[in-house]
């Protein structure tokens, strides 16, 4: 058994890539509809006699609204998935079993950041063409090219995402702290990212922006991408380094 | 030729010393027994030699490729969402060396996991996890195995097993098995170290070892026996003298033909009831205690003469 298929029976075994399938194709065929639903949302709910005025929700609307719950609840999930999967030495005995066969630290942990990466990628594809399909009906047509952007600038978000994991895998060992300190990261990374308009080169632009980029609105996206492509290759690099240092 | 020899092998953790330099050797072909109490640094050795610890200074060299050598840690861990069959397909394909079913179903049978083959090793006792452990290392066809305490988790009949699987590997690879169980030592290995607080205190054939014991007397009479148990205790013959159990007293001797010749007359002064006197067989346990400064020996203080 290779690698590759072994890594391949964890995604599936594991349930892993279906709670990923399952968070995003619920994200892409219900966020659109919650979107269209949310006038009347509001008017049912709201009993204090108050007018709320919700205007008439757009295509724009319902993609915001989708890749919104992805830079958040998908964020969440992709982490810990990932984390379940790279952390291997929170088990020494197992750890032991990888690390006396695979001679190099890279054959061990890159297939694993690639299934993983892999699996959200194809998850991520079915939640697009969810969003993409539920918001044409309900909402108005999206351009294909546009949802295509969408989809290629949250992949690599999701890639930055991953490699972030693997650093951190390769400097703690339990998963619980591997997820915990991780999404930490991410949300320091976040909320320095929102201070200023002098820090939207940060990968975490990436997240944000999806939905302008979907519907063509989207200025000044590259420098995030650059610095997510960059910050990507750097932290997986680091993470190679760090786990062909680190002792069982 | 030594498939692997160390050089003044050190290692510490924080303010530990868990090596205190060793120079192992340990000949192509031989199957050698690592001993040592607990804590003696065992484990840490055989796991530096695994390639999976650094040594904090010393040199490890391998007359075999790195991928030759395989490492069982004494209780395996696997995915839980493998068969066993599907770990021993990974065990050989993760090395570049794929096996075919049969080969896989027959090693299985080898370690008495046959009927466990599709079984999900989630499921597993720690002593199925043991032997998996011991296929998963054998079925890549390594030239060195590393074997940490092989047999620690199974129950007496497995250990028998594992233990005659190991014995029928000596000539075809080379085995490095560390284990708290001396009698499987004694068993099994041809060459043996002793690891004391990090230090090797002893290195070479077991037979070697054994000859450096002196010599002893077994003799049983009917209980009590502490007459002659003190009577003995008081010649200048015996180095020193116990009761192992209700009438059964062993002495080391410093001059056999006066042990020879003074012992009848100890036994009849005595008042003793003879049962039965003989050469007292000299196990590995007796010279490990010797060796450690562990051991019943020195419980039986009481018993030996000043």
């Amino acid at each position: 058994m290779s690698i590759w298929r072994l890594e391949w029976l964890r995604a599936w075994r594991t349930r892993r890539i279906v709670a990923l399938g399952a968070i995003f194709l619920i994200l892409g065929l219900g966020s659109p509809v919650l979107t269209y639903y949310l006038p009347e949302i509001v008017k049912n709910s709201n009993n204090s006699g108050v007018q709320i005025a919700v205007p008439k929700q757009t295509a724009a609307d319902g993609i915001r609204s989708f890749t919104g719950n992805l830079a958040q609840l998908g964020t969440l999930v992709v982490a810990i998935v990932a984390s379940a999967s790279l952390a291997f030495d929170a088990q020494p005995a197992l750890s032991a079993f990888y690390r006396t066969r695979l001679q190099s630290s890279a054959r061990l942990v890159l297939p694993r950041m690639a299934v993983v990466g892999g699996a959200t990628e194809a998850m991520l594809a079915l939640g697009f063409l969810g969003a993409w399909y539920e918001t044409t009906v309900l909402l108005g047509s999206v351009s294909a090219l546009g949802i295509l952007a969408g989809f290629a600038v949250t992949s690599l978000w999701f890639c930055f995402v991953i490699s972030v994991v693997a650093a951190v895998a390769s400097l703690l060992r339990s998963v619980l702290a591997v997820a915990g300190t991780s999404i930490g990261l991410l949300l320091a990374l976040s909320l320095i990212g929102s201070l200023s308009s002098r820090f939207d080169w940060l990968p975490t632009k990436l997240a944000g922006s999806a939905a302008d980029v979907v519907m063509r609105q989207s200025s000044g996206v590259w420098p995030a991408v650059i610095a997510g492509v960059v910050a990507s290759i750097v932290a997986t690099g680091f993470a190679l380094m760090q786990f062909s240092r680190r002792e069982l | 030729m030594n498939a692997l020899s160390t050089t003044n092998l050190m290692k510490r953790y924080g303010g530990t010393q868990a090596l205190a330099g060793i120079d192992l050797a340990i000949p192509t072909g031989s199957i050698y027994g690592l001993v040592g109490p607990n804590g003696s640094g065992k484990t840490t050795a055989l796991e530096i030699l695994a390639g999976l610890r650094h040594p904090t200074s010393g040199k490890v060299e391998l007359s075999v490729d790195r991928a030759d050598v395989a490492y069982c840690p004494d209780v395996g861990d696997f995915e839980p969402w493998l068969t066993a069959a599907e770990v021993l397909d990974s065990a050989s394909g993760l090395l570049g060396r794929p096996q075919s079913r049969a080969t896989i179903d027959a090693m299985l049978a080898r370690i008495g996991l046959a009927e466990s083959a599709n079984r999900r090793v989630g499921g597993f006792s720690r002593g199925m996890r043991s032997r998996l452990g011991l296929a998963a290392g054998l079925i890549g066809e390594p030239k060195f195995l590393i074997a940490d305490e092989p047999a620690a988790a199974l129950d007496p009949a497995g250990r028998w097993e594992i233990i005659d699987l190991l014995a029928s590997l000596a000539g075809s690879m080379t085995v490095l098995v560390s284990s708290h169980d001396l009698a499987d030592v004694e068993r099994i290995c041809d060459q043996i170290g002793v690891l004391v607080k990090g230090r090797l205190v002893y290195q070479g054939g077991l037979t070697d070892l054994l000859a450096r014991a002196a010599p002893a007397l077994q003799v049983v009479v009917r209980p009590p026996a502490d007459q002659l148990v003190s009577a003995i205790a008081a010649t200048a013959w015996a180095r020193s003298v116990a009761e192992t159990e209700p009438g059964v007293i062993r002495t080391d001797v410093i001059d056999p033909a006066a042990a020879e010749r003074e012992l009848p007359q100890l036994l009849a002064a005595s008042g003793s009831h003879l049962v039965e006197v003989g050469r007292a067989g000299v196990s590995l346990q007796d010279i490990f205690f010797e060796l450690t400064g562990t051991g019943p020996r020195l419980l039986a203080a009481t018993k030996e003469r000043p």
